[in-house]
């Protein structure tokens, strides 16, 4: 058993330490993630707390069998998104689960050639800002936290040919924004 | 690395807000000893309302408030009026209901007091 699994059986059990080394271990992940989703810090710190909470209370639903990361992205997601909602910023979030976007395809290594721009990471951001939350959600996950598209599916409850399309969107309306 | 992957490398860590970490702890720990304690809080409701409901008993069978007007009425700033005043109400009243009535509702505050200091992190938290 890993050292991860470990501490999952143990906070299941209640073990407030062993919640401890797993909010050391992801802390930091999770607020630059709602940080870049909500675009302020104070709201991305009350976020942060509001996902770690849910973690914590709902920690019996938590299959240490399964990619922590990926539940873990999961909670901070739908804390957001909730948010979201409730701040009325963003009337796009419920397309998700877009039906039309189901079963087309979009090969993987469809890419752009911007990289020879030179964006600077002040430019990456600004653009990263101007996008729906949706495509934010995507392209943060698959390219910034490394998440598998299967990962990406389970953590928004969507197919995976639909995470395949929405990736596609969101590089090229990026690529819009970089332009 | 695709160049998605090599754009969004060169983002930078976000750093974090300081005392973020022990705010989380702080409220993690009220809800685990909000938890442990509830029994506790319980069991100390239910001897405030035992006791409560002993004292309000006995201040009845008393008729206390004609006492207290009586003693509203020969009032006078003396050592005397005091030690009679409180004669006369423990004559009526159990010391030790009075006593246990009390601790019991301090240690309720208490145990209220403790969980709202732990959850307490920010003004603008939207737990």
């Amino acid at each position: 058993m890993d050292d991860e699994k470990k501490l999952l059986h143990e906070l299941k059990n209640g073990d407030v330490r062993a919640f401890e080394s797993l909010l050391t271990r992801y802390e930091r992940l999770i607020f630059a993630y709602l940080y870049r989703m909500v675009q302020n810090r104070s709201d991305a710190e009350d976020l942060t707390q509001e996902t770690f909470l849910k973690l914590y209370t709902h920690r019996r639903a938590i299959d240490p069998e399964k990619k922590f990361h990926a539940w873990l992205f999961r909670v901070a997601t739908t804390t957001c998104y909730d948010w979201l909602r409730k701040k009325k910023r963003s009337k796009e979030l419920l397309m998700l689960d877009d039906p039309e976007a189901e079963g087309e395809t979009i090969p993987d290594d469809a890419s752009y050639n911007y990289r020879e721009r030179l964006q600077t990471a002040q430019e990456m951001e600004a653009a990263l800002a101007k996008l729906n939350p949706t495509h934010r959600t995507i392209l943060l996950l698959c390219y910034r936290h490394d998440l598998s598209y299967q990962d990406i599916a389970d953590t928004l409850g969507i197919p995976v040919n639909t995470v395949k399309t929405h990736v596609h969107r969101a590089k090229k309306a990026l690529k819009e924004k970089l332009i | 690395m695709d160049s998605h992957s090599q754009l969004f490398v060169g983002l930078s860590d976000e750093t974090m807000p300081s005392g973020l970490h022990e705010r989380i702890m702080h409220k993690v720990m009220a809800r685990h000893y909000a938890k442990l304690s509830f029994p506790f809080f319980l069991l100390f409701l239910g001897s405030t309302i035992l006791s409560g409901w002993r004292v309000w008993t006995k201040l009845a069978e008393a008729d206390f408030l004609s006492i207290v007007r009586a003693l509203d009425e020969s009032f006078e700033w003396s050592f005397s009026f005091a030690s009679d005043s409180a004669a006369t109400v423990f004559s009526v009243l159990p010391l030790y209901s009075l006593a246990m009535f009390c601790i019991n509702v301090a240690i309720v505050l208490y145990l209220i007091a403790i969980v709202r200091h732990w959850s307490k992190i920010s003004p603008t938290s939207i737990v």
